[in-house]
């Protein structure tokens, strides 16, 4: 059965590959030293021969004798010395030829006829004779041969005597068997060992895996703050890692940031509660005046009304993160979007002395121009909320390039440039401006104002300076690009 | 029993303040957060009803500097009510936490225990000899019959119920009987001692040259 693990798998590959290559080595190994030491057996077998061809010499010419004592080098004709019976030669040939022989090894003559003239004890009882009729007359001819379980080189002098050599070829199997035994365990060592060796690499370079499904596991289980170490991580991984690492932090983020959320809404929508209950429990605990009963209901009315601007932003955002946000877009003239904004608006800044300018050219395209109204009022509103008595606020539409712009400008106190970045984030609120702002503000109307111009396929700048004033910037592509227009048909 | 209220949300802090002043309390108010600090530090109140979110300056800062300084009983108000909130406020010295939307009776009846655990006194019913105060229904018995008071002479006794034995300076009584707006004429007080020896026995209320008043545990009135 395969493993359904990598690392198992892995493992069973390599030790399955490693024994095959192990096995084929080691049996061309032995196979060659098989060959090998055959060699050595025939080389071990022939050597003695060219030591002992001289003495299988035919003998001198007899007139080189002309009497008297015979010279010294009668002694390499051994097997025609004349006056020696055949006991006195078998004892010098002995003595001469075998103590130069290696114990383990047979020799044998054998005459022209195949007759065994001469057998060393340790030698088989047959020995078969070589055919000298392949070879020429007088030519030396050296054939190496299996005789049985031995091994025999022959060596084919004239007049069709064999000199044999032999030996047993059981050393030959020794040696191997041995040399079977070494190499099963030098195969089974290396293949055991590096089966080990593979299982650690495979969970060394698989540790990295393991770390990952262990974090993505307790992040699974909802606990956030864990991170794949990626210090000691291959490359390979290494960066799956950080791309992991990068999502679990976005997807934090994200998490996090729906917390906030919830909770910011929770808290936005149990102040007014609060307000209500705690106006009706007092007015409640005992007898009251009317006056006391009519601001109480005003109270509630007041928080009421709170609520339900902060329920119908909280919708209005729901929408946009569901995808459910629909513009409806028709040919609109952005100058027509501002006028009546600005009607709107007119009574509240004419109660703190605000002059309100509004230079408004035309500037058309696809827009929902309800909508972006409704990001006219906000950025009108806070402006006013945020401009102190007396101060100026300035509207314009313009073109630019293919974008219509629309730009509100203040003469008010003005945004920290540390709280830019966050100014369209959802109830995000200093508690600088928090006093200002809180009677009717819902902390929303920023962050739906950048939906509207996102939804545009627009965006939106800020420029302030503090103590200055403040410059919102809404840019709106005249002509929607053919993605945004597939979407929202 | 004197309180200060810091709380941004002005209706909120009207129903507030109005509801203290009702069960008794000498209330003070105000909507930030620095301005709640200074009151904090400069008087000397008995229980002080903090908002976290606050301008200026936050609830939790107001509650670290105040707890720098002093040891006043502290009630957290806030919309915030994740554990981690509540267990930050009390980490941080709150002596109790209430979430909004809280139950007025339910905030008067904290800021009421956790001024008389100021004083060391655990059990709501407070006795002074033959005298039984009883600071929930803010009544008083002698003798186990009620006595009619009214809710400064309540208040007068009740201090001096919780300071049993101990001098009280008429400073003192004035701090935590009077809120910032009242005009605290000296003679008023006066007023109400007499009429609280006319109530309670002529011994009830000892006068200390000088120094104050003092109530004795031991003189039987």
């Amino acid at each position: 059965m395969i493993p359904k693990s990598i690392r198992g798998r892995i493992q069973i590959w390599h030790t399955t590959l490693l024994t095959v290559i192990v096995a084929v080595l080691l049996t061309a190994f032995y196979l060659n030293q098989g060959e090998i030491l055959e060699r050595e057996l025939d080389a071990r077998l022939a050597a003695p021969i060219a030591n002992m061809i001289p003495q299988f010499m035919p003998p001198p010419p007899p007139e080189v004798f002309y009497g008297g004592t015979p010279p010294l080098t009668y002694d390499r004709y051994p097997m025609h010395r004349v006056s020696e019976t055949p006991q006195e030669r078998r004892q010098r040939f002995e003595i001469q030829v075998l103590t130069h022989l290696d114990p383990r090894l047979y020799l044998a003559v054998l005459d022209g006829e195949g007759t065994i003239n001469y057998a060393s004890q340790n030698a088989p009882s047959v020995i078969p004779a070589v055919d000298d009729r392949p070879f020429r007359p007088n030519e030396h001819a050296l054939i190496l041969r299996e005789n049985g379980n031995n091994r025999e080189a022959i060596h084919v002098g004239p007049r069709g005597y064999n000199l044999v050599i032999g030996g047993s070829k059981s050393i030959i199997y020794r040696e191997l068997a041995r040399l079977r035994w070494i190499l099963s365990i030098v195969g089974l060592l290396i293949v055991v060992s590096g089966h080990w060796i593979g299982w650690w690499l495979a969970g060394i370079s698989l540790r990295p895996i393991g770390d990952i499904t262990e974090t993505a596991q307790k992040i699974s289980t909802g606990d956030l703050s864990h991170r794949i170490n990626t210090a000691d991580t291959e490359s390979e991984l290494g960066a799956m890692a950080e791309v992991l690492n990068e999502t679990f932090d976005q997807l934090e983020d994200a998490i996090n940031q729906q917390i906030r959320f919830t909770s910011d809404a929770s808290h936005e929508l149990r102040t007014p509660i609060s307000v209500i209950l705690a106006s009706c429990q007092y007015t409640l605990l005992r007898e009251r005046d009317s006056e006391t009963y009519r601001d109480a209901l005003q109270t509630c009315e007041h928080s009421a009304q709170h609520i339900r601007r902060l329920v119908d932003a909280l919708l209005e955002l729901a929408r946009v993160d569901s995808g459910e946000f629909e513009l409806i877009k028709t040919q609109a003239d952005i100058a027509d979007a501002v006028n009546p904004s600005v009607r709107m608006l007119k009574k509240l800044a004419d109660e703190k002395s605000i002059t309100l300018y509004v230079g408004a050219v035309t500037c058309t395209g696809m827009f929902d121009i309800y909508r972006i109204q409704q990001v006219l009022i906000n950025l009108l509103s806070n402006a006013i909320k945020f401009t102190p008595e007396g101060g100026k606020i300035s509207i314009n539409v313009g073109t630019q390039l293919d974008n219509c712009l629309i730009m509100v400008k203040d003469s008010g106190m003005g945004i920290y440039p540390e709280i830019i970045p966050r100014l369209f984030d959802r109830f995000y609120r200093t508690s600088k401006n928090k006093r200002i702002a809180d009677k009717t503000n819902t902390g929303l109307g920023l962050a739906i104002t950048k939906a509207i111009v996102d939804a545009h396929g627009g965006s939106i700048q800020v420029e302030s300076e503090v103590g200055v004033g403040t410059l919102f910037t809404v840019t709106l592509p005249r002509s929607e690009p053919a993605s945004l227009q597939d979407l929202s048909t | 029993m004197r309180a200060l209220v810091i709380e941004d949300e002005a209706h909120l802090r009207k129903t507030i303040v109005a509801t203290l002043r009702e069960e008794g309390f000498a209330a003070d108010h105000c909507e930030d957060g620095e301005e709640g600090l200074y009151k904090a530090l400069n008087w000397d109140y008995d229980v002080i009803l903090l908002d976290v979110m606050l301008p200026k300056m936050s609830g939790w800062q107001v509650l670290e500097a105040i707890r720098a300084e002093k040891e006043t009983p502290i009630l957290m108000l806030t919309a915030r009510d994740g554990i981690q909130d509540r267990v930050r406020g009390l980490n941080q010295g709150a002596d109790d936490y209430l979430p909004k939307p809280f139950d007025l009776l339910e905030m008067v009846a904290r800021a009421r225990a956790i001024a008389r655990r100021s004083f060391g006194r655990g059990n709501p019913v407070l006795t002074l000899n033959n005298i039984e105060v009883n600071t929930a229904s803010r009544t008083i018995t002698k003798d186990g019959e009620l006595i009619e008071l009214t809710a400064r002479e309540y208040a007068i006794v009740e201090l001096f119920a919780l300071k049993k034995d101990e001098v009280v300076t008429r400073e003192y009584l004035y701090e935590h009987l009077f809120d910032e707006n009242e005009d605290s004429l000296s003679n008023m007080l006066d007023v109400y001692i007499y009429k609280l020896r006319q109530k309670f026995g002529k011994n009830f209320i000892t006068t200390l040259r000088g120094q104050g008043y003092v109530v004795r545990s031991n003189t039987s009135a």
